[in-house]
């Protein structure tokens, strides 16, 4: 999007002297280059400072503030061993990005916890996230039926969301005119004229009729076992009703945020600067109060479509605990 | 049916630090002919298997692996290393490669950093999934300062020592 010529957002870098194809290249980048990817992307990047002050006040959450002032205040810039870490940290990557002095520790912890709230109670709340299943199961399903070469009721031949799902349509052009004003048209419309699932779906959006939620976690608390032999039961149960009916739902939380891929990244990471000059991460701390990003939070919920699934899901629940007595 | 993670681990002489290295000893060891059974994706370290990072985590619930949480010396970023003693319940390595070449790959790969793997990962990544023909530029487009102090060079000899393309047989060396 940023390097298409044809976009407006490389005309808008170049009105400002910015070579879009640099700033393409920042953005990808997934090591630090320079100081300026920590703006980008880091322990301290302007997302994260936008995003907590203005998600807190937008959703009227009560957990999670922070002292931007006084982190503001205490940000510096040193060089941080980029490598992943390793047995001896033989083969460091040092490149500068931002850290925080001892002083401003206590507000660092409170930023890393306000981030591990706003996703506990936002980003990861099991409505927000029951709605993202059905958003995802609608486009999945109209997706399928266009690259089979079938046709969706309620949508026109020359439908954006036509020409970006059909063979060969996933191009920057055809992306670029997807906006929410197109998607909201396709829940309309395929709410109205569709039929199938695809149209149960979108009416259910519309209608903001929430999917109902079994939580794996909330079910058998503290209990791995049992929360490993719902999720087999459910998955065998509901094996041929799973991506159409029924959504599982998975996601793992750390102290340094959401948990995808390896391991959390490494800029990602929050250094302080000891009295000495030398770097300590945050969770090394002896009294520390943040745990460190080892300890995982799972997030696992079955989303249901219909009372009567739900209830059996209910029963298999019912039956596993049985048998864990 | 997927491979021994622990088996692997065992072979490895007991020990795998990190997840990153655990994940790109797999993954080369895959296109030497393991047929580990796990499917990979491209992701912020270069080619990763949830797969496989949801077996580990079983196998350490299960008992099969065992995984220490410690932290590096110089600035206490924490990680993990797992260790095994007895094989799980997995397909055992030797079905599709000699265990002999397994031991030797990995013996090769545990001489270098886990920055030299992943960069040896994702530059065969680049040219044999995604066919991208200049990986050097593409390479330090991605990698950054992780390319830098003659890691590209180490990690493409090391595929070179393997028998892997680019280094070994595409012609795109």
């Amino acid at each position: 999007m940023i390097r298409d010529d044809s976009g407006d957002i490389s005309r808008i870098l170049a009105s400002s002297g910015v070579a879009a194809g640099d700033v393409a290249d920042l953005v990808a980048a997934e090591t630090p280059t320079d100081m300026y990817h920590a703006i980008v992307s880091s322990s301290f990047d302007a997302d994260r400072l936008d995003y907590l002050l203005r998600d807190r006040y937008m959703t009227g959450t009560g957990a999670g503030a922070i002292d931007l002032d006084w982190l503001m205040d205490n940000v510096r810039v040193e060089a941080i061993d980029f490598a992943p870490a390793d047995a001896d940290g033989a083969d460091p990557v040092y490149e500068h990005s931002f850290c925080l002095e001892h002083k401003a520790r206590d507000a660092a912890e409170d930023f890393l916890l306000a981030r591990y709230r706003l996703f506990t109670n936002v980003y990861l709340h099991k409505t927000t996230r029951g709605i993202e299943q059905m958003v995802s199961a609608f486009f999945r399903i109209i997706a399928r039926e266009i690259q089979a070469g079938g046709r969706i009721a309620g949508l026109s031949d020359d439908h954006p969301l036509v020409h970006f799902f059909s063979p060969g349509g996933d191009v920057i052009a055809n992306y670029r005119v997807l906006d929410d004003t197109i998607a909201w048209g396709a829940l309309h419309t395929v709410a109205t004229n569709g039929s199938g699932s695809a149209k149960t779906i979108a009416g259910r959006i519309l209608n903001r009729e929430r999917p109902i939620c079994l939580d794996v976690q909330n079910t058998f608390p503290e209990d791995v076992e049992g929360q490993r032999r719902l999720k087999h039961a459910l998955d065998t149960k509901f094996k041929s009703e799973l991506g159409a009916s029924v959504f599982r739902d998975v996601a793992e939380l750390s102290i340094y945020g959401e948990i995808g891929a390896d391991d959390g990244r490494a800029q990602k990471r929050l250094m302080i600067r000891m009295p000495d000059q030398r770097l300590k991460e945050i969770t090394d701390f002896k009294d520390a109060t943040v745990a460190g990003s080892d300890r995982k939070r799972a997030f696992e919920r079955y989303y249901f479509l219909s009372e009567a699934d739900f209830r059996i899901a209910q029963s298999v629940a019912d039956s596993v605990r049985g048998r864990r007595k | 049916m997927t491979i021994d993670v622990p088996s692997l681990v065992m072979a490895a002489g007991g020990e795998v630090v990190g997840k990153i290295r655990l994940q790109k000893i797999i993954y080369l060891l895959d296109q030497l002919g393991l047929n580990s059974g796990f499917s990979y994706e491209y992701f912020h370290y270069g080619p990763y298997s949830e797969d496989l990072a949801e077996t580990v985590e079983d196998d350490v619930v299960f008992g099969n692996l065992s995984a220490s949480q410690r932290r590096r010396v110089s600035d206490g970023v924490p990680y993990v290393a797992y260790s095994a003693t007895k094989s799980g319940d997995g397909d055992t390595l030797e079905t599709h490669i000699p265990i002999g070449r397994v031991r030797a790959a990995i013996d090769e790969m545990q001489r270098h950093s886990a920055t030299i793997l992943e960069l040896a990962a994702t530059i065969h990544w680049l040219v044999a999934m995604e066919g991208v023909s200049d990986w050097r530029a593409e390479l330090v487009r991605r990698k950054g300062a992780k390319t830098r102090d003659g890691r590209d060079r180490k990690a493409f000899e090391l595929l070179r020592s393997l028998g892997l393309p680019p280094a070994v047989g595409s012609g795109l060396a």
